[in-house]
């Protein structure tokens, strides 16, 4: 009898690797995210809880950027998502100007959300204040 | 006393009172170095906020993580696959003659030199490649079915007929290749071979490029008017064989005629289950 001729270890190993960097990446994503836009509810006036609840919070964070809040259910939609991401762009610019913050960090939010959490969150920023496009989703 | 002129008093209108004594010189604030972290316009900057650095650190790690890791592990699963698919294919590659029994190095699992009780590796049957269809001087009198292949020289007027294939329980296989290679043409022909005159035959045999000899058993017949010889070849162990007879009016004939079967006629044994290409 023939030895086999693939070695399951070498193709298991990598490929067990990349789903271990992903689950611990959205694991961690998830928290963290959950962390500041918690706290960003907070400044808000709002209810924290809600920023642990999946999809959930995307409808809170369009709400208080003056989206509305369904259309963060497009995440489960394929093609869909992409929509919703647009408007929580929107929305955290909104947000951002709401802080006191410029445009410019709805950039910062598209490439890297939760950097953009994290200064929102605990960095320096005005009182809340919404814009006029807005609403306070309290 | 000194004027504060930022307090709100300053611009509230003066009640009357009574005359104040004379009015002081005013004196300028005593200016005080900036200290270090202060405002020069003497605002305190508001402290930092706490958690900011740990949250942001935090923040840039879990976001390096799919921009450095996953395209790493990424190629690393790639290149592994690659590896291994073509280790796969390699292997089948080098698997495929021995497997398959179709190609060149197909027949390296079967022998093609054939000796009498030559040991065959598993079930197998004869099959043979005829160059007869090929020739002008061969005309076909019959091709295929239960009686086998018949040709009749045009010139000469020889006669050819072979067939192969199992040869059944009329001959018996219990006593090696030669005693059942003289029983397949006493069954073929449905004549008795007297063993005298069984004399050693050969046969050709063909396997993709490689090319051998079967060694088989003849017998001539010969009578009034013509002159005959059957060469035929059993294999004992797999119940299989082939049988040419030739047919001629003379010998010289016959000769030429026997010798061109064995130019014509290709025996090849083929793997149970498989197929000549």
């Amino acid at each position: 009898m023939q030895e086999p001729v693939i070695d399951i270890a070498a193709v298991l190993v990598p490929m067990l690797t990349v789903w271990a960097v992903l689950a611990v990446y959205a694991i961690a994503a998830y928290v963290l995210s959950a962390v500041f836009l918690s706290k960003i509810f907070a400044k808000t006036g709002a209810a924290a809880w809600p920023a642990w609840v999946p999809v959930y919070n995307s409808w809170r964070m369009l709400e208080l950027g003056g989206q509305p809040g369904w259309l963060a259910l497009l995440v489960l939609v394929p093609v869909g998502n992409i929509v919703a991401a647009v408007f929580l762009v929107i929305a955290a610019y909104r947000i951002g100007l709401g802080f006191g913050k410029s445009g410019a960090w709805a950039v910062l939010y598209f490439f890297v959300p939760l950097v953009w959490g994290a200064l929102v969150a605990y960095g320096n920023t005005a009182p809340w204040r919404p814009t006029s496009a807005t609403a306070s989703g309290v | 006393m000194t004027l504060d002129t930022s307090s709100p008093e300053a611009t509230t209108p003066p009640s009357p009172a009574p005359p104040a004594p004379a009015p002081p010189t005013p004196t300028p604030p005593v200016p005080t170095p900036p200290q270090s972290g202060t405002d020069p316009t003497g605002a305190t900057p508001p402290p930092r906020p706490k958690g900011l650095v740990l949250a942001l650190t935090l923040a840039i790690i879990v976001s390096v993580i799919p921009v450095i890791l996953l395209p790493v592990a990424g190629m690393w699963l790639a290149v592994t696959s690659f590896t291994q698919t073509q280790q796969v294919i390699s292997a089948i590659e080098a698997e495929q003659p021995a497997d398959t029994g179709t190609d060149g190095a197909a027949g390296a699992a079967l022998p093609v030199e054939l000796p009498l009780d030559v040991e065959i590796p598993g079930p197998a049957y004869v099959a043979v490649t005829s160059g007869f269809a090929e020739t002008d001087e061969w005309v076909a009198l019959a091709e295929g079915g239960v009686n086998g292949f018949e040709y009749e020289n045009s010139s000469t007027g020889c006669y050819v007929w072979y067939t192969n294939g199992s040869v059944g329980t009329d001959v018996d296989v219990a006593n090696g290749d030669r005693a059942a290679s003289i029983a397949l043409i006493e069954s073929a022909l449905g004549a008795t071979v007297d063993l005298n005159l069984v004399e050693h035959g050969t046969m050709s045999a063909i396997d993709g490029a490689a090319f051998g000899t079967v060694d088989a058993v003849e017998a001539d017949f010969e009578g009034e008017g013509f002159a005959a010889t059957a060469v035929a070849r059993t294999f004992a162990g797999i119940g299989e064989g082939v049988v040419f007879y030739v047919e001629c009016a003379d010998e010289a004939q016959r000769a030429d005629a026997v010798a061109t079967a064995r130019d014509l006629l290709y025996i090849t044994l083929v793997p149970a289950g498989e197929g000549l290409e």
